[in-house]
């Protein structure tokens, strides 16, 4: 039970994936910069050192003349490197470059190398640019030797090396997560005929099933369900032949018992009085109780699933004006809207017993329907079916469609009008169609049963 | 006189139904499995058989079927469901009409006589209605080609009858309905559109026979 929705398997195992890979990669690709780097560095300081220590001792060399040509001898120092040279010499600065001099020389390397040590440091000179400066005492003649080396080249060899492992690193992570989407979908796509086989059980294509050589291991799984398939098809079929059985010995004694009523209703004139009424109410509630049981059966044949749409292209206008023939309706204007379409493709039998239904009820409650529009929206044909009667409570307009309800109109014509099956009837038939039936406020104030067929019904 | 065959396993309501079918002026015949009913078949004149669907022994749609290949008796098929398929099934074994169980004797009556128009009519001047190759002998609704008779049922027969008066003309599946079997318009027209069927397929293999085209949203055309 999650709050939040979860993630699906292949966005999980995708994003799984990619992240070990990151994590891998980048600690992989840190470590492989680490050990370069430090090797990079080390190697070009040690060779740094070897030439400023080389050059100190030239330095030494040259100042015991009693009259050195410093100048001249430090143009010729470096041999050919980048570095650049600087000397104290008896309190005065020599360099050998415009661009570094005495103010080049960090502060802390300066003292260190004053006071007799050698040293070295790395800085970054004005420009932004990474140096090393190396310094190293020449106490016999009273002087200091400084070189300073451009570590530029080594960072951008850095630099680099950075730039190629993150994209590595990158690159192995996004490859990561390719395998997992892979994966992922190699583990979910077994599962895809499951899913349309439910789908197509859902659709009532009952006899549906799953191959059984299949993956061996989804074998379990195409077991089950096809088992469960199996006993779902014979438990509607039980049911279907028992709704029919129940028909068939319900009807037959009450074609019985509604032709001799007939019988002696056609003989009603050689009742005595006392008889008579008694019958009249026998008649009545034989002719109810008929009624309902009809709707009763007809209700679970559609439960059972054992009731099937006739579907045909008719006339809705045609049918509707017949419709309001025999039931009673009259004054009725009906209306199809600019683009409603004058023929539907349905259930004529169905339908007409449904609009039948409400057009009955419209009758009993609201003293008959007024107007009838017929529009579309889209994909759907909507019936607006309004009377002018006191309409119908909010809180009862889903009830009145449930089975044995009656909303306080019905309560209030008390228990001799309507079976109490009319109206859920009609939920059923108009939802065989995929369509659905509602009640609101008409215009006019009365009630407005809302049927809503989709046009193309499957 | 019309006779009535009544054909059910439930003598109670054979006997309720035979009551009040006599009250509305018709001679029944009862009989409770298809063997006695084709023993009182072939005994006498029978105008319409009344089936139930569930009998003893041979089953209603059977009785139907074997009632069809002896002749042009109408059938009238009392089912037990309002269901399409049963109704399909029952005008596939050429039942001509159906009622439903159970049954509404007046509703019964009216098939009856709408089955039997052609007695009503039989005042009126006999018409022979030519339709292409075929003669139609109204009001009988017999059919008849160079001489020989065409196999047709009366509800075919009249059907060809009443298209052939407007040949050329669409008429709509709801008058059909109206018409031919005296239904109510909203009834399910899937009678009109089978028993069409047939008489296409029974027209289609003679030479230079009248041609029902189905127009949609319209109803039937015949083309001679």
């Amino acid at each position: 039970m999650s709050r939040s929705p979860r993630l699906g398997l292949r966005a999980r195992t995708t994003l799984g994936f990619g992240l070990i890979g990151l994590v891998v990669s980048v600690v992989l690709a840190g470590l492989s910069y680490a050990v370069a780097r430090q090797f990079l560095v080390s190697e070009r300081e040690d060779a740094a050192i070897r030439q400023s220590y080389v050059n100190a001792r030239l330095v030494r060399t040259l100042l015991r003349d009693p009259q050195p040509d410093v100048r001249s001898f430090l143009a010729g120092l470096g041999g050919g490197t980048a570095s650049s040279s600087v000397l104290r010499y008896r309190g005065e600065w020599f360099s050998t470059s415009v661009a570094a001099g005495r103010d080049a020389i960090p502060a802390d390397l300066l003292r260190q190398v004053t006071g007799g040590h050698a040293g070295r440091q790395r800085y970054r000179g004005p420009g932004g640019d990474l140096h090393l400066a190396v310094g190293v005492a020449v106490p016999a003649v009273d002087g200091a030797y400084f070189e300073l080396f451009p570590l530029d080249e080594l960072e951008r060899t850095l630099d680099v090396l950075t730039r190629a492992l993150s994209i590595g690193a990158a690159a192995a992570a996004g490859t990561a997560a390719l395998l997992g989407y892979a994966a992922a979908r190699q583990i979910v796509r077994p599962l895809q005929p499951v899913a349309d086989a439910a789908e197509q059980i859902a659709e009532g294509r009952l006899d549906t099933r799953l191959d059984a050589a299949a993956d061996p291991d989804l074998r379990r799984l195409v077991d089950a369900f096809n088992t469960m398939a199996s006993s779902l098809e014979e438990r509607i079929q039980r049911e279907a032949r028992f709704a029919a059985d129940v028909s068939h010995e319900v009807r037959a004694p009450l074609a019985a018992l509604s032709a001799a009523v007939d019988v002696i209703d056609r003989r009603r004139h050689q009742l005595p009085d006392q008889v008579l009424s008694a019958f009249e109410i026998m008649v009545a509630k034989v002719e109810g109780f008929q009624q309902m049981v009809l709707e009763l059966l007809e209700i679970s044949r559609i439960d059972a699933g054992a009731a099937s749409l006739s579907l045909d292209r008719f006339d809705l206008r045609q049918l509707l004006e017949r419709l309001i023939e025999l039931h009673g309706q009259s004054g009725v204007e009906i209306r199809f809207e600019p683009g409603a379409p004058t023929h539907v493709v349905a259930d004529r039998h169905r339908l007409g017993q449904a609009l039948g239904n409400i057009m009955d009820n419209a009758r009993r409650y609201a003293g008959g329907l007024v107007s009838i529009t017929v529009d579309t929206d889209g994909d759907l044909v909507r019936i607006a079916l309004d009377d002018d009667g006191p309409g119908v409570a909010v809180e009862e307009r889903a009830a009145i469609f449930g089975r044995f309800a009656r909303g306080d109109a019905g309560l209030r014509a008390g228990t001799t009008t309507g079976t109490g099956l009319g109206l859920a009837l009609v939920a059923e038939n108009i939802g065989m169609h995929g369509g659905k039936v509602r009640v609101e406020v008409a215009p006019g104030g009365g009630a407005r049963f809302l049927v809503e067929l989709p046009q193309e019904v499957e | 006189m019309t006779t009535l065959l009544l054909v059910d396993d439930d003598p109670d309501l054979r006997a309720m139904l035979a009551l009040s079918l006599a009250d509305e002026g018709y001679t029944v015949v009862e009989a409770q499995d298809a063997e006695s009913a084709l023993f009182e078949l072939s005994r006498r004149a029978i105008d319409i058989a009344l089936l139930d669907m569930r009998l003893p022994g041979m089953s209603g749609l059977e009785l139907c079927r074997e009632i069809r290949r002896r002749g042009r008796t109408p059938v009238v098929a009392v089912t037990a469901h309002t269901d399409s398929a049963d109704v399909v099934e029952w005008l596939d074994a050429g039942a001509d009409d159906h009622v439903s169980k159970p049954v509404d004797v007046s509703e019964l009556a009216a098939r009856v006589r709408s089955l039997l128009r052609r007695t009503e009519g039989d005042l009126a001047p006999p018409t022979i209605l030519r339709v292409g190759d075929l003669l139609v002998h109204l009001p009988a609704g017999e059919v008849e080609r160079a001489g020989e008779r065409v196999a047709l049922s009366m509800v075919e027969a009249r059907l060809l009858a009443l298209l052939g008066e407007r040949a050329g003309t669409v008429v709509g599946r709801e008058e059909l309905l109206e018409r031919v079997w005296g239904r109510d318009s909203t009834d399910d027209l899937r009678i009109v559109d089978r028993h069409v069927e047939r008489l296409q397929e029974k027209l289609a293999g003679e030479r230079g026979a009248p041609v029902i085209v189905a127009v949609l949203d319209a109803g039937y055309r015949l083309d001679t």
